[in-house]
């Protein structure tokens, strides 16, 4: 087999993208990361550290 | 069995009806902003004036 | 003809009972037939029974759908706030109660508001009514009507030049444990009896004194002659025995999943998160020639955390979301009649940033008023506290 029957520019076979860069093209990922951020969100409100930020009038 | 409408209105009538539409749509698109300012104006004890009314400095 | 007295015939106490079986009890006796006989009084028992129940467990008023999530998306949250350019607010006040106001609004520079508009709001213990009309005579007006303290009813209106109008009709009725909301946008029935418009009614009800569960339908129709959409979202809150912390949920029927927690930190903190997801189909586009070759569903997400701080002439509202977007809204009282506002954004992944500022001024349409606005009474003498306009 030569390269003369290859489609132009699939010669150098691109770099088959990550596990995680795959991962990243389904839906599941923003899913995943707005959760993620909401539960830490959570976390930080209700963690005396968001009790700090209020003032001490 | 062809569905017979409770109340069948004439071309006349439908035209008739449309038109009123349109009118109230007309009364209430410029009558909503001085009914509001007359049931204000009604309701306020020294019944300011049309250019106090409308002016936004302080009438007093 | 004898001295005998009648024969008690109709007197059916006086015949003898078998004890401990009698026809009816004494409740029954004292109700009517329709409320005594075997089958009404098995479900009037049962409807009593139910709402012994529904009293035992101390629910309270839910509160609307509507207000669903609105200590975070209306309160803490710098959206509903924020504004571009220069805008100047000069409200009038003529007089408190029944409240009267004027207000005209001058902005320059901004996308979305009006260069002037002029509104005018009256407000009394069961009505509220207000009308808003700007430089392209575009009116939109709001009215609310409570006839008791359980039954709204609002209409909204919305009148642009060029532009098909807009009604709004909705009855709200609060009952001592579930809100009942019935929305109607544009109704019109045609002369076929066919119904177009949109049209919405939803129920949220308390399950226990904490947690309440909603549903919403959507019904609607855009023109006569077309198939009508159908659509049901479903709705949760639950507000923590403290009413210190509140969660609240939505599945909307478009496919949006809302989710939104808000907490009060300190007496004058408040902090707020809202998640949403939306679900939407996008087309494919061929790698080569980069038609559309068929479509993939995708979801959008976006998480934003917000805080307001509340001093006595300040209050700063600051929120930060995953899209790179840092924004805060400042609003300050230099005077009891001047305020001053300030926004600003900036879009950290994009690079760009937006700004506003703007002047509030409160001026009196009344002797009455003035004196107030300065802090004195009608006779101008010094009041105790300063009065919040």
């Amino acid at each position: 087999m030569s390269g003369r029957f290859n489609a132009p520019g699939a010669g150098a076979p691109a770099k088959k993208p990550s596990r995680f860069e795959q991962f990243r093209q389904t839906p599941a990922y923003p899913v995943l990361v707005n959760l993620s951020l909401f539960v830490a969100g959570v976390a930080f409100i209700q963690s005396p550290l968001m009790e700090m930020m209020a003032p001490q009038l | 069995m062809a569905y017979l409408p409770s109340f069948i209105l004439s071309d006349e009538s439908k035209e008739r009806f449309s038109k009123v539409f349109s009118l109230s749509q007309t009364v209430a698109h410029y009558g909503w902003l001085p009914f509001v300012l007359y049931l204000g104006w009604a309701h306020t004890a020294n019944r300011p004036n049309l250019f106090s009314l409308l002016s936004p400095l302080p009438s007093v | 003809m004898s001295s005998t007295a009648p024969l008690p015939l109709g007197d059916f106490s006086k015949i003898p009972t078998i004890p401990g079986v009698s026809p009816m009890t004494e409740s029954q006796q004292k109700e009517s037939f329709w409320s005594s006989n075997p089958i009404f009084s098995y479900l009037n028992n049962v409807y009593n029974n139910i709402h012994s129940h529904r009293q035992s467990l101390s629910l309270t008023n839910p509160g609307t759908i509507e207000n669903l999530n609105k200590e975070v998306s209306r309160d803490v949250l710098v959206g509903q706030y924020f504004f571009t350019g220069l805008r100047a607010d000069l409200n009038k006040a003529f007089s408190m109660n029944p409240a009267f106001q004027t207000s005209h609004t001058l902005s320059l520079g901004s996308a979305n508001l009006p260069s002037y508009a002029f509104s005018a709001l009256f407000a009394n213990d069961n009505m509220f009514i207000q009308g808003n009309v700007d430089n392209e005579l575009s009116v939109s007006g709001r009215l609310n009507y409570g006839w008791d303290k359980n039954n709204i009813t609002k209409a909204t209106l919305q009148f642009s030049q060029g532009q098909p109008s807009m009604c709004q009709l909705e009855q709200d009725y609060q009952g001592s444990d579930f809100s009942l909301n019935f929305k109607s946008l544009n109704p019109s029935i045609s002369s076929k009896g066919v119904f177009s418009g949109v049209a919405v009614g939803s129920i949220l009800q308390s399950v226990t004194p904490q947690f309440s569960l909603g549903l919403e339908t959507i019904f609607s129709r855009g023109q006569a002659g077309m198939p009508a959409d159908a659509a049901v979202s479903y709705v949760t809150r639950y507000v923590a025995p403290k009413q210190d912390w509140i969660f609240s949920g939505q599945l909307q029927a478009n496919g949006a999943l809302v989710a939104s927690f808000w907490r009060k930190v300190a007496e004058n903190v408040e902090a707020g998160l809202e998640t949403s997801l939306q679900a939407g189909m996008a087309p494919i586009a061929d790698p080569v020639i980069g038609t559309p070759i068929g479509i993939q569903p995708i979801i959008e997400g976006a998480t934003t955390l917000g805080c307001k701080y509340e001093y006595r002439q300040s209050v700063f509202r600051g929120s930060l979301d995953s899209t790179g977007k840092v924004s805060c809204f400042l609003e300050r009282k230099i005077l009891p009649t001047l305020s001053v506002l300030f926004c600003g954004e900036i879009d950290h992944f994009k690079q760009e940033s937006k700004l506003g500022c703007g002047l509030q001024f409160e001026t009196a349409g009344s002797e009455e008023l003035l004196m107030l606005q300065q802090g004195l009474d009608p006779n101008g003498n010094p009041l105790q506290a300063p009065v919040q306009m």
